[in-house]
């Protein structure tokens, strides 16, 4: 603790408070000789003595330090004393880039240089406690707060780079809120700050290097009769022409395509691999990224419902054959449907969803207000502004969705286990609506919302760091998962589906007891994969921060609170000695 | 002797010269009623008539009075005596209190007292009552008196009571000392009574006994003894002392009263301030002579 004062000339009045305080006592203390005829007569007169010369000897000089104590320090006082801390231990928080692109260089990558930078230590910089942010789409925080930077090396070997982008800025914020006010933030990367650091707690490091780089930037499965169709997009992004082999599949059916690629090239190859529902691995080779030079694509199902139209009316059940067919993702007809459209009194059950449309006579035209459920699904999208729309008069179950003015026209009542009424009241021979693209919508959406809500994962294939939703089965509220690296974790369940981040490429299985599926996470992201801007340097200097707890206190009312309690305990024994 | 002091002395005796010793008109206690004259005479002469009270001796009747005027008158006569007075003065240290006129007051004092004696018809004698009490030769002027050092160190009581001076039987003893010492007053009186025709008591102080000044902290020592006390010398002890000396000469004047003494208070400073008499002469114990 060093300290300084404001005014310091004001403690040049202890020179005159101390010896005027020392000369009172002096004076006071000096006996007059006077010489009296009679001693007797002044055996009544108040002894300067009182309590004995023991006592006194005691409690003189108890009161002259007391007074002069608190003249010392009224003395600070009038100086104004500022008290700072000097350097001090901080602590610190160190944000890891965690994208992919750390990788590059293999032995020599960024990820590598950092490590040992960060083993080394961080010069003579105090350090009170550590935390690791890894900067990842989201910020992470990793494990708990250690004492040292050695304590946190587990930390720092477990940093994996595997995201495909890293959000710095949020890591930097979040390390900020984190640490607390007087945290230094250290920043690891492989590339520049997009504007130096304006906070002098902030200190960026940049490992990278500019280095060549040929990687997928995008890759599709779809299947059709004619087989599996494969589309991969290949990009060049060096500063000169590259080649590389393409590798589609394994085995015999392996495919091999040269390419020669020209800098910042980027070729899309389309190619047709006979039926399956195997996984197809697709590589690339030569570069010094090899995270994002492989990617896996997996059957990506049929993307069809199976469904039933059980209408008697023969209109009613012609449009909607012609809407669910326009959709073209539904097969009417064939082994037990997931979707029943009917007008009659089919009950829906566990994985059956039923639309029960309301035809009969003696109905209503209404022409609006339509008010629809904003963010349902059956309603993305549905303009059903200038539409009128007929339908019969009586009260309706479950919950609305549609309602033209306060009547409801489209509800819905959920049954146990994934069972699903949706009720429609609707009279073609009153309405306009199937004359209208509302028509097309309602039930494009209406298939899209029921395949979602089919158990299984929606998007089989997707880029490493997003994330997958898993609809669980009825009855089902938590799946096992396996993690490409083997790595076990047990999902649960939450309004039936779980959500999974894919935090590493590669296939991950999820089991439940009614069926197991799987999603490929690809390590596609271009900007991830685009080295070229990568450069080493550092940015901010942590000298340039003044620490608020170090941060000049003004501590004169320290000073005053200390004369007030000597004061007081002056008045204290002064009031004993006159006792 | 101090030329101050002798000074005194001779200043003293000049204020006698002026009076006369008065005796008192009753006797102290323990005297058997002696009356005194007020004039010495060579035998028993005629002084003046009186009225007759009843008990008076019928034989002092005068009838040649009673004849013409038809009045009975008593026939008054002069005792013959030789009077006496015996001077004790107090030779303690706290006579010569520093910074104060005591001891020339009282060295003036007894060279008045001793004067007008003579100027009286007394004889008279002189005793200094210091650690032990001696005789005064006073022959001579009293600026030539020896042995008069105030250097006593304790009370004149105690030498007085040691000593035992041989005072002439129903002489006067005139008694000159401020009394500020701690013991019994009635010893003293009782000592100065016994075979007195009369006693007087003169307490002579000086105004810084009397009225001490407020001197704050202060180490009060005392004369005598050389004893000390560390004391806060403030209103509130100024005051205590002024009670505790108030005290004291009650003390005294009770114990005068009750051994028929007469008792008086005179300040030094206005003492030697002029040698005035007024105070003596107010109480009978002197009076100025008439010049011709």
């Amino acid at each position: 603790m060093t300290s300084l004062f404001a005014w310091p000339v004001a403690l040049a009045a202890a020179a005159v408070a101390i010896p005027a305080l020392l000369a009172i006592y002096f004076l006071r203390s000096r006996l007059k000789n006077v010489e009296v005829a009679g001693l007797f007569l002044w055996a009544d007169a108040p002894r300067t003595k009182e309590g004995g010369r023991r006592l006194r000897r005691l409690t003189t000089p108890l009161l002259f330090f007391l007074e002069l104590l608190a003249l010392v320090l009224l003395t600070i006082a009038a100086a104004r004393p500022f008290g700072a801390s000097a350097r001090e231990s901080r602590p610190l928080v160190l944000v890891l880039d965690d994208s992919f692109s750390m990788r590059a260089g293999e032995k020599e990558s960024p990820r590598e240089h950092a490590l040992a930078f960060l083993r080394s230590g961080l010069g003579a910089e105090q350090l009170s406690s550590v935390r690791v942010v890894y900067a990842g789409g989201m910020p992470a925080l990793a494990g708990a707060e250690a004492a040292s930077l050695d304590a946190a090396r587990p930390l720092l070997d477990a940093w994996s780079c595997g995201a495909p982008s890293a959000d710095l800025d949020r890591a930097v914020a979040f390390a900020l809120e984190t640490g607390g006010a007087r945290a230094r933030v250290f920043v690891v990367s492989d590339h520049p700050p997009e504007t130096p650091p304006a906070s002098g707690r902030i200190v960026w490091k940049s490992f990278g290097e500019a280095r060549p780089n040929v990687a997928f930037i995008a890759a599709t499965r779809t299947s059709a009769e004619s087989g599996e169709r494969l589309s991969y997009e290949v990009k060049n992004f060096s500063t000169g022409a590259a080649s590389t082999m393409l590798r589609v599949g394994s085995g015999a059916q392996a495919r091999e395509l040269p390419l020669e690629l020209a800098a910042g090239e980027a070729r899309r190859v389309a190619l047709t691999l006979p039926r399956g529902e195997a996984p197809v691995s697709a590589t690339i080779s030569g570069d010094s990224l090899a995270f994002d030079d492989e990617v896996t694509l997996l059957d990506p199902g049929p993307g069809e419902i199976r469904a039933r139209v059980d209408i008697a009316d023969e209109r009613l059940r012609s449009l909607v054959e012609r809407a669910l067919d326009a959709s073209g993702r539904v097969v009417l007809g064939g082994g037990e449907p997931s979707l029943v459209v009917t007008d009659g009194d089919v009950a829906s059950r566990p994985g059956r969803w039923v639309v029960r449309i309301d035809h009969a006579a003696g109905g209503v035209s209404l022409a609006g207000p339509f008010l629809t459920a904003g963010t349902h699904p059956l309603t993305r999208g549905l303009a059903l502004s200038g539409v009128v729309w007929g339908t019969p008069r009586g009260v309706m179950d479950g919950d609305p969705i549609v309602t033209a003015g306060n009547t409801p026209i489209v509800t819905e009542l959920d049954g146990p286990r994934g069972a699903k009424t949706i009720f429609m009241r609707f009279d073609p021979a009153l309405s306009t609506l199937h004359l209208t693209p509302a028509w097309p919508v309602l039930f494009w959406n209406l298939v899209e919302w029921r395949a979602e809500e089919l158990p299984g994962v929606r998007e089989p294939n997707a880029r490493v760091g997003a994330m997958a939703r898993i609809t669980l089965p009825p009855g089902v509220d938590k799946a096992s998962l396996r993690a490409p690296d083997g790595t076990k974790l047990e999902l649960a369940g939450v309004n039936g589906a779980a959500a999974l981040r894919l935090s590493q490429p590669g296939v991950w299985s999820v089991t439940t007891t009614a069926g197991s599926w799987r999603v490929a996470a690809n390590p596609i992201a271009p900007a991830e994969s685009d080295l070229s801007k990568c450069s080493p340097g550092v940015w901010g200097d942590w000298k340039r921060d003044a620490d608020p707890a170090s941060a000049p206190r003004d501590l004169t009312w320290a000073a005053l609170v200390g004369v007030l309690a000597i004061l007081t305990a002056h008045l204290r024994f002064a009031a004993k000695g006159t006792a | 002797m101090d030329a101050r002091l002798v000074e005194a002395l001779a200043a003293g005796e000049r204020a006698g010269g002026g009076c006369a010793l008065l005796p008192p008109r009753r006797a102290p206690g323990g005297t058997a009623g002696l009356l005194l004259t007020r004039h010495s005479g060579n035998s028993i002469d005629f002084r003046e008539h009186r009225e007759y009270h009843p008990g008076d001796d019928v034989r002092r009747i005068d009838w040649n009075v009673y004849a013409r005027s038809d009045s009975l008158m008593v026939r008054m006569h002069h005792e013959e005596m030789a009077p006496h007075a015996d001077i004790v003065v107090d030779l303690s240290r706290s006579m010569s209190l520093g910074g104060t006129k005591k001891a020339e007051a009282t060295l003036g004092l007894v060279a008045m007292l001793a004067e007008a004696a003579t100027n009286g018809g007394f004889s008279r004698a002189v005793w200094g009552a210091g650690d032990e009490v001696k005789r005064i030769e006073t022959n001579g002027p009293a600026s030539s008196w020896t042995g008069l050092e105030f250097a006593g160190r304790g009370s004149p009581a105690a030498s007085l009571a040691r000593s035992g001076p041989s005072w002439k039987p129903f002489g006067m003893r005139i008694f000159v000392s401020d009394l500020l010492w701690l013991g019994d007053p009635g010893q003293l009186v009782r000592q100065l009574a016994h075979r007195a025709a009369a006693v007087v008591i003169v307490q002579l102080l000086a105004a810084r006994d009397l009225a001490p000044e407020r001197s704050g902290n202060a180490r009060l020592v005392d004369s005598e003894s050389g004893e000390t006390l560390d004391a806060l010398v403030d209103d509130a002890a100024l005051f205590r002392y002024s009670s505790a000396l108030r005290r004291h000469q009650e003390n005294w004047n009770d114990e005068a009263r009750r051994g028929e003494a007469v008792m008086l208070t005179m300040t030094a400073e206005e003492l030697v301030d002029g040698w005035r008499v007024g105070p003596l002469a107010e109480r009978g114990i002197l009076e100025r002579r008439r010049t011709a």
